[in-house]
């Protein structure tokens, strides 16, 4: 039988104003919406972002997940749910448009040059993870950047969580692979 | 623990966690995101309610005209049947067109 979550005062008040908005946003209310957008809006871009390695391109997804979400908000069965439900809509907008983009030859995808330090680095990583499939990309993305468990990737990606796992063992080797190559050319 | 060499291939799952990290990207656009968002949200609302009613809205407007076409005809037939009333049939009244009498043309002129 599945544990159920002991939750904190302030973690119940927090769900329960989420609740309160999601029910205001069915009948169309703007300022729930507008508090929605608030609350997720940066978790979602920067999901986006490191999913599509575009901050513009990101935006856009992520406008599109919130539009999505409000549109198909009916379909909610738990208010509370609404976190995740918008997550999962966001990651996999992102995956459609890497199918796009990879399907597109005229499309290529360049790492963005920053002044950040470590910018050769990122930049070689960058690289790399242009090159790995949506699937592979998205899943190393998940556990590595935004740091979910197993579990929380497997449902973001609607994957059983052995499959979690190979794709991460498959992206890490070619990660391995690709790095020991980049090192090679740069060398 | 420290980030790997970069020249040496990570050879750990965590050196690789550690890399991919580095490559985090953040990024926030403020409240012009946001109004964006729920202007094309509140667009978006208001076209599928538009949507969800069109056909009761159509309906009622041609149920409307055919009333109202209805009507109109009703009151200018120049047919118009009258109720019975005291027990006697209906009676159908027509416009009949009155035509001159020219049988005598002198009727009415006075001879002095």
């Amino acid at each position: 039988m599945a544990e159920v979550p002991v939750l904190s005062p302030t973690d119940a008040l927090i769900l329960s104003e989420e609740a309160y908005w999601v029910a205001r946003c069915r009948k169309g209310d703007e300022s729930a919406m507008a508090a929605l957008v608030s609350k997720h809006r940066k978790r979602l871009i920067r999901v986006a972002c490191n999913i599509l390695r575009d901050s513009h391109e990101a935006e856009d997804v992520a406008q599109e997940a919130f539009v999505r979400s409000f549109r198909e908000i009916g379909r909610l069965r738990n208010d509370q749910a609404f976190a995740s439900y918008i997550y999962k809509i966001c990651v996999r907008l992102c995956m459609d448009k890497l199918r796009c983009k990879r399907a597109d030859p005229g499309i290529v995808d360049k790492p963005q040059a920053s002044e950040a330090p470590g910018i050769e680095t990122k930049m070689v990583v960058e690289s790399i993870l242009s090159t790995l499939s949506p699937e592979l990309k998205a899943t190393l993305v998940l556990r590595e950047m935004e740091q979910l468990s197993y579990e929380e990737v497997a449902e973001v990606l609607h994957v059983p969580v052995g499959t979690v796992r190979s794709r991460l063992h498959t992206a890490r080797e070619k990660f391995r692979a690709a790095w020991s190559e980049a090192m090679r050319e740069h060398q | 623990m420290r980030a790997p060499d970069f020249w040496m291939p990570p050879t750990s799952d965590e050196e690789i966690g550690l890399l991919v990290q580095d490559a985090v990207m953040e990024h926030d656009p403020g409240e012009a995101f946001d109004q964006s968002v729920v202007r094309e949200a509140i667009l978006e609302y208001h076209s599928r309610t538009l949507r969800f009613w069109m056909p009761a809205i159509l309906g009622a407007m041609v149920g409307g005209v055919a009333l109202l076409a209805a009507l109109e005809l009703l009151l200018l037939s120049p047919a118009r049947v009258k109720p019975n009333v005291r027990g006697q049939e209906a009676k159908v009244e027509r416009q009949v067109p009155t035509i001159p009498d020219f049988t005598d043309p002198g009727a009415g002129l006075s001879r002095k």
